[in-house]
């Protein structure tokens, strides 16, 4: 019996040890990172989601990269050229650019790359067409999607000319095309390799290639990834730290709890736990280049009285809303489109440019509801706020709009709370609300990604907003080559858009993290790829 | 084997397929009308949204998806998942997957039946004595409280507090952190072991061969151990079926709470995801355990007991 007592105390205080874990040491050499969601795919052509971005851009680099500051630079492109018309660019590629399996990086891995994103059906297939980089003929490509033929997918505007030159024909100038040569729906495949591994290709580290600052190393689904740095990788020498640990579908209360257990160096955290770290040093906040807004039914007889648009904006306190609300870093929205997102040809940024169209009111927002209730000829008006109760803080800024709004007198408030799926697949497209809590987040820096929602014909205008001099403006901007012309048409658009209180711009959203002291160099971006880790650094 | 048993087996075996089709074609029908769709993003225009569901067949009327799921289900191929491993075999995620969550089962059943038998042949030995009473309030609590809840308490107690064991699965120490949630599912196997154990035991101890052995003057070690404990055990093994497969789904919060990558997870992520072959690929694989389960049992108390399978509709 004592043996076994021996036994079972051994048993228990080895189990115990192992739990405590953990070197004295700390490690600067692996950067231990944790997100909320798992990675999807390291396929650049099937993913649409943060996370897998994050993971593709460490293992992968386009024909532009992004430098320390998250500025656009040259990469696997050593030099690029841009016609005179402006539709055509002609890219030269690096000679020291290899695959991790040996191979060059030609300019058919691009190419390849780029037809299969159509071919695959991926959901970020439209980065190629019209509303964005508008490549040759991708339009009608992407439509056909599984079914189009290769001799119809040659078609696509862009073309290897030899191993180490790609030209790729616009339909129209697009003046950010460079910037979005670094987003990962344009980043090379190396076809031999993908097309070998079949449906297996960027399943696993093994099917996996990498051209970048990293290697995939380990990928346990639902669990963590691990890449490791690329001694094949052309610009090595900027990368300091040897691995970088993805812990994958963290919740932020766990994953705080392992940054203050000195186990993470990066944790992004929920809004109920910024009080708890914001005198923290770790404590970081980053804007995220989205908005928060109120969709408006333009169809409602109500909510096409401008006096009644502009009096629900008038109501809000949109600085309470962030301070004492959301408090997740957010800041109260100037206009639709989000600051920090564009600069103007003369290096300021949108915001500043365009100015400022929202305030908090109440006396001018009662006499617009006032105004709106005589010219409609009603004593008061009721309308319905949707709003998705599973999105992050939607509640909360719902009960926050219900209480601003109550205080018109007149207006009456139904809540409506659905869940996002319900909200962003049937309520919205079918048109089934009067006011919708709704966000938009960049794919490129450019405002035409926030303007183009409130463009006729656009499927995500799901307020139906139609105003003849907007849609001129934005006509206009299409065709416009000249960038600072189109830059001011762009500013004019916006201010017809918020001076008609197209929507309810609320709250230039952000994101609040915790970054160990003393690890530097993670870049952020409030687009596309989120996170770059090539600079980081541990000390 | 006589001709009897053969057809109740058979019987037993056609039932169980006959269930397992009608599970099939209701959660191929829940899954298709559960709100939303896989494809929840915005930023997808509607002609770029058929596009993808033809690349998926999911533009084919819901008969027709389902006939064509048949066919590559016998096959084998449960597809691929259409969000959260984007176009990825499922049959291999699925399998990854499970294999922590047998894991955890087989290990609570394990450890919880060697306590708990431990627990019921002490309470039984001791009756109505304070460590009856001890097994007993154990036994109550095990049963009534869920798991999750041990879980809960187990992970703020000796995860966050006292810091013996981690919070969530780490990889690194994959025994360490499988503790806490094999505890915690362990304590209704525990108790129904316990409570069961104890039963048979009293119920063995005051039989007439047991006043005999002890006539004998056999010591009371053997007496216990080789006498009354063989025969109070061979009930108890007859619930352990039960117990492991309700172990299954009691895995799925227990993962969630201890942030462990299994089975559970993957099907409540799939679910919320839309993401519709997961779904059908976790739930089919519980469905098939539980009715390969209740088919052994089935078939095991018809070997045991002739009364079964010559129950009515059989004459």
């Amino acid at each position: 019996m004592r043996r076994v007592k021996k036994a079972v105390a051994l048993a228990l205080s080895c189990a115990m040890l192992s739990g405590c874990g953990g070197s004295s040491k700390r490690d600067t050499s692996t950067f231990r990172f944790a997100l909320a969601a798992d990675i999807t795919s390291m396929d650049s052509t099937a993913v649409y989601d943060t996370v897998s971005f994050d993971a593709i851009h460490a293992v992968t680099e386009g024909l532009m990269g992004l430098d320390k500051n998250g500025n656009t630079t040259n990469a696997i492109a050593k030099d690029y050229k841009v016609s005179a018309d402006k539709k055509t660019y002609t890219f030269t590629l690096r000679d020291d650019a290899k695959w991790s399996n040996g191979d060059p990086v030609t300019a058919n891995d691009f190419v390849y790359a780029w037809k299969r994103i159509i071919k695959n059906a991926g959901t970020y297939a439209y980065m190629l067409g019209s509303t964005v980089a508008n490549i040759k003929n991708a339009d009608a490509l992407i439509k056909k999607g599984t079914t189009a033929t290769d001799a119809e997918m040659n078609t696509l505007g862009v073309k290897a000319v030899n191993d180490k030159t790609l030209t790729v024909e616009l339909n129209a100038p697009v003046p950010f095309f460079a910037d979005l040569m670094a987003f990962p729906s344009f980043y090379p495949i190396n076809e031999k390799f993908a097309e070998k591994a079949g449906n297996k290709y960027a399943t696993a580290p093994q099917y996996t290639l990498s051209n970048g600052a990293f290697v995939m190393s380990k990928w346990t689904k639902g669990k963590s990834a691990e890449f490791e740095k690329n001694d094949d990788y052309y610009n090595k020498g900027v990368v300091k730290i040897k691995k970088l640990h993805m812990d994958l579908g963290i919740k932020p209360q766990s994953a705080s709890a392992n940054f203050d257990a000195k186990k993470l160096d990066f944790a992004e955290i929920a809004t109920e736990l910024v009080d708890k770290y914001k005198n923290s040093k770790a404590f970081k906040q980053y804007n995220m280049a989205s908005t928060s807004y109120i969709e408006i039914n333009h169809k409602n007889k109500d909510l096409q009285n401008a006096n009644i648009r502009k009096a629900l904006s008038l109501a809000v306190n949109r600085k309470s809303l962030c301070n004492d609300i959301v408090k997740d870093g957010s800041s109260p929205a100037e206009g639709f489109v989000p600051a920090k997102l564009t600069q103007s040809p003369d290096g300021k940024d949108f915001r500043k440019v365009a100015g400022k169209y929202t305030d908090y009111n109440l006396k001018e927002a009662q006499a617009a509801f006032d105004q709106g209730l005589k010219e409609l000829g009603k004593k008061n008006i009721t309308l319905g706020l949707l709003y998705g109760s599973d999105e992050t803080s939607s509640d909360k800024v719902a009960e926050y709009l219900e209480t601003n709004f109550s205080k018109l007198k007149g207006l009456k408030i139904e809540m409506k709370a659905t869940t996002f799926k319900d909200k962003i697949n049937n309520r919205l497209p079918g048109g089934n609300f009067d006011l919708c809590i709704n966000g938009w987040g960049a794919d490129y820096p450019d405002p035409t990604t926030f303007l183009s929602l409130l463009h006729k014909g656009n499927s995500n205008n799901y307020g139906k907003y139609d105003n003849a001099q907007f849609n001129t403006l934005m006509n206009k901007v299409q065709s416009e080559t000249d960038v600072a012309k189109r830059y001011n048409l762009l500013v004019d658009a916006e201010k017809v858009a918020m001076q008609d209180y197209a929507n309810i711009p609320l709250l230039d959203k952000g994101k609040s993290v915790l970054l160990a002291e003393y690890a530097s160099g993670l870049v952020y971006h409030s687009f596309g790829v989120e996170y770059t880790f090539t600079y980081v650094e541990l000390k | 084997m006589d001709k009897s048993m053969l057809k109740y087996i058979g019987k037993r075996l056609l039932i169980s397929v006959v269930t397992l089709f009608v599970i099939l074609t209701v959660l191929f029908l829940m899954t298709r009308f559960m709100p939303g769709t896989p494809f929840n993003s915005e930023k997808l225009s509607p002609e770029q949204l058929k596009v993808i569901e033809a690349k998926y067949g999911l533009d084919k009327p819901i008969p027709v998806q389902f006939f064509n799921y048949l066919k590559n289900m016998l096959k084998g191929d449960f597809g691929v998942s259409y969000v959260l491993y984007k176009d990825q075999n499922v049959s291999e995620l699925v399998m990854q997957r499970a294999k922590l969550s047998f894991l955890y089962g087989i290990s609570a059943t394990i450890f919880g039946t060697i306590i708990g038998m431990l627990l019921g042949i002490v309470a039984a030995l001791n009756r109505n004595k304070i460590w009856d009473n001890i097994a007993t309030v154990i036994s109550v609590l095990g049963v009534s409280i869920p798991s999750f809840v041990f879980a809960l308490l187990l992970v703020i107690i000796f995860g966050v507090n006292l810091e013996w064991a981690p919070v969530m699965f780490m990889e690194d120490s994959p025994i360490s952190s499988s503790i806490l949630p094999v505890l915690a599912l362990s304590m209704s196997v525990i108790a129904n072991v316990a409570r069961f154990t104890r039963t048979e035991m009293i119920s063995v101890l005051g039989s007439e061969y047991m006043t005999l052995a002890q006539a004998k003057g056999l010591d009371r070690r053997t007496l216990i151990f080789k006498h009354a404990l063989r025969n109070a055990l061979i009930p108890v093994i007859t619930i352990l079926g039960p117990i492991l497969v309700n172990l299954m789904t009691g895995t799925m919060v227990v993962e969630q709470i201890c942030v462990a990558p299994g089975l559970g997870t993957l099907l409540i992520q799939s679910i919320q995801a839309n993401d519709y072959n997961i779904v059908m690929a976790c739930s089919f694989l519980y469905a098939f355990m539980y009715i390969i389960m209740m088919l052994i049992i089935d078939i095991s108390y018809g070997l045991i007991d002739p009364r079964i399978r010559l129950g009515k509709g059989d004459n």
